[in-house]
């Protein structure tokens, strides 16, 4: 089924004449955002549009869609196959993953038996992420990832929606892909591989073993044990027992490759758990992203020791030449005539030394 | 259906694939065709595809209009939770096992004047010809 049909599908019938017009344009939406009594509005490229009921995308609210409680419920009931049962966990966690990777976020009454959440009622709102595959956004940083011998920890960095995510599972199936490496992944809420009863629906390459649903801290180490990955990838660190997990499986001899909402590394620094692995150093890579132009832009790449290792000067001749200073490389090349002679931006040249 | 929903927590189409297997005549018509057009997922409300399965088969079925809702009460939105799931569905069962005690009452009794009616027929065909 295309990505159009998958999302179509989504909706009941009756319903789908709203999102045809969105479906065409799926690449370039990233949230269509559902509230009772509300105008629906949709996220794409960074800007937010109001829905029309004939699917328009709308700057004002005045002729946008506005679901009402029945909608919403009939919608929910269809998009659980009227199985709401079979995702009671997913309920209770607050979003569901259907087929094609996408995520859907509930907002409702939350019921409680004690201290637990049991289930969710009378929901009010449901946000649902479109899941983007982008091949080769990682390439940029590749380079940047490998040493000698091996993989780098690393770390990427950035405020939610910057394409963290996106470029995490690019850089999984490339390591998986031609680079022959093993990797493990511990997808939480299963969106780098976008599983949907047990199913892996993203490309993450040949050599990758997913681990769909399952606590960080506890999927790294069972990981470690049953699948012997050269590499454990896990999205959205932030805990102190995350962070004990990546020092046990790095110390293991694994690489390490994870994600964290934040906007610098004095940010990160000051977080318990994960503070403490990056003051140790023990990450030998930090990509920080921004939301500038599309999600997924490269701000920063920086060594262990926090140096830029993207920031480039060129000399009259446009020849660079500067020092790697994470692992002793040396970089050396041309930049044409259409670059600039100083700044930063991607880097295309060869790296040698040690 | 039970053991589906209880333990493997399947959706209902998966539960109607694997019942499909197990039962046979009109019934696997029924279960097979509902569980092929909610793996479609055509957009079609699960009530309605039950409905109008039961309907299409109901001159092999032959049950009545209150044995057919009763059935139909099966097809519900679907509980957020699978203990609510189960219970509906148990619900359902001890509904339908009530009404066949009643007709398998009714039969009893049925047979015993048709036993009566035969006996006392063949009497009178007896008497008649002597």
């Amino acid at each position: 089924m295309g990505r159009e049909k998958e999302l179509l599908a989504l909706f009941p019938g009756e319903m789908r004449h709203t999102y045809e017009q969105l479906a065409a344009r799926l690449e370039r939406v990233q949230e269509i955002r559902l509230r009772v009594g509300r105008p629906v509005l949709i996220h794409s490229q960074g800007k937010e549009y109001y829905l029309a009921e004939n699917g328009e995308f709308l700057y004002g609210s005045g002729s946008a869609f506005y679901p009402d409680r029945e909608y919403m419920d009939r919608l929910f009931n269809h998009i659980c196959g009227y199985s709401a049962y079979a995702f009671e966990e997913e309920i209770r966690r607050g979003f569901l993953t259907v087929p094609g990777g996408h995520r859907i976020g509930l907002v409702g009454e939350v019921v409680l038996c004690g201290n637990e959440i049991v289930s969710m009622k009378h929901l009010n709102a449901m946000n649902i992420r479109i899941s983007h595959q982008i091949k080769g956004a990682a390439d940029m940083i590749m380079k940047y990832v490998y040493k000698a011998g091996g993989i780098c920890n690393t770390l990427i960095i950035s405020p939610p929606g910057c394409g963290k995510t996106t470029l995490l599972r690019d850089l999984i199936r490339q390591l998986s892909g031609d680079a022959g490496y093993t990797v493990g992944v511990v997808d939480e809420r299963s969106e780098i591989g976008g599983s949907f009863q047990g199913e892996v629906q993203n490309d993450l390459g040949p050599r990758t073993d997913v681990l769909d649903g399952c606590p960080k801290e506890l999927g790294m180490t069972m990981l470690l044990r049953s699948m012997n990955p050269q590499i454990l990838a896990v999205d959205e660190i932030g805990t102190k027992m995350d962070a004990d997990a990546i020092g046990q499986a790095i110390r293991s001899g694994c690489y390490v490759i994870a994600t964290i909402h934040g906007e610098d590394i004095e940010q990160l620094q000051r977080k318990s758990g994960i503070g403490e692995l990056v003051r140790d150093k023990v990450f030998e890579r930090y990509i920080l992203l921004k939301n500038r132009k599309r999600p997924g832009s490269i701000a920063q790449i920086l060594d262990r020791n926090y140096q830029r290792m993207d920031q480039y000067e060129a000399d009259r001749d446009g020849v660079i030449n500067c020092r790697d200073n994470g692992n002793g490389c040396y970089v050396k090349g041309t930049l044409k005539e259409s670059d600039s002679l100083s700044g930063t931006g991607n880097m295309a040249f060869s790296i040698y030394g040690e | 259906m039970e053991s589906e929903i209880g333990y493997q927590r399947s959706e209902l189409a998966v539960v109607f694939e694997r019942a499909s297997g197990r039962v046979d005549g009109f019934l696997q018509g029924i279960v097979s065709r509902s569980a092929k057009r909610l793996q479609k997922r055509g957009g079609e409300d699960f009530r309605k595809i039950w409905k109008e399965e039961w309907e299409r088969s109901a001159g092999e079925s032959e049950l009545c209009e209150e044995e057919l809702s009763v059935i139909n009460e099966l097809a519900t939105d679907g509980y957020q939770d699978v203990h609510m799931q189960l219970v509906q569905i148990q619900m359902v069962r001890e509904r339908l096992e009530e009404i066949k005690r009643r007709l398998e009452a009714e039969l009893q009794q049925k047979s015993r004047v048709y036993l009566c009616v035969g006996m006392l027929s063949g009497m009178v065909v007896s008497i008649i010809l002597i």
